[in-house]
């Protein structure tokens, strides 16, 4: 079984756990296959680790975990880049910039990874006309 | 890099279905209007580099302490709870 490392630890995934993103992720348009590592001390945060380059991990969150009422409706030509059917559901995740201090730490509401579960593909999309901010802090108290 | 000359209300054809039309001129603005395929993102070059410096900068939270991602789960795992009704 293929594996990947994370901060240390081993991990091993199947080939059924692959994702697909045709067009990479913005400005790293080679990372084409990734794999969503799901592990219970970190969560609600979640590691989008591309396998196209073993050194890179991304930390992620479901934006409706921190913002309750975050609303990306998904844009239509996300619909087409994912070739997604009407009964495939759609995994929203946000890219997290963790820093030493707290504070300092923010969420890209901006610009969402959209993955359709069950086709298993995933593209980052921009909102157009969007309030969202790159750079959300992470803590409610820091937003303010 | 191609450089053309184009007029206000010209345009340019990008592969067999991206057209950019230029639509006016007024001193230093051009207003463009570009037409694409549903499943061509088009953005201004800022915002997509903005995003693309996002990620980067992403990247270097895996090079973190576990801990300090594990302290910042608990945070929000409490948070989420307690504006839960």
């Amino acid at each position: 079984m293929p594996t990947i490392r994370i901060q240390g630890a081993t991990l091993s995934y199947e080939e059924s756990d692959i994702i697909t993103f045709d067009e990479g992720l913005i400005g790293f348009p080679q990372l084409r296959r990734v794999v969503l590592v799901r592990q219970s001390d970190i969560e609600p945060f979640l590691w989008l680790v591309p396998l196209d380059d073993e050194r890179l991990a991304f930390l992620v969150v479901d934006p409706r975990t921190l913002v309750a009422d975050y609303e990306a409706h998904v844009p239509r030509d996300v619909r087409a880049r994912l070739a997604l059917d009407a009964d495939d559901r759609v995994l929203m995740l946000c890219m997290v910039v963790m820093r030493a201090d707290p504070r300092r730490s923010t969420v890209n509401l901006r610009a969402p990874v959209l993955i359709a579960a069950r086709a298993m593909r995933g593209l980052q999309t921009i909102l157009a006309d969007s309030s969202y901010r790159v750079d959300q802090p992470l803590l409610a108290a820091e937003a303010a | 890099m191609l450089v053309l000359s184009r007029k206000s209300g010209e345009k340019v054809v990008i592969g067999n279905e991206i057209v950019v039309e230029v639509l006016a001129i007024n001193g230093d603005v051009v207003k463009l209007g570009i037409t694409a395929p549903r499943a061509t993102s088009v953005h201004r070059f800022e915002v997509f580099a903005e995003i693309e410096a996002a990620n980067r900068a992403a990247l270097a939270s895996c090079e973190l302490e576990r801990e300090l991602i594990e302290q910042m789960a608990t945070r929000l795992k409490r948070e989420h709870d307690r504006a839960k009704p």
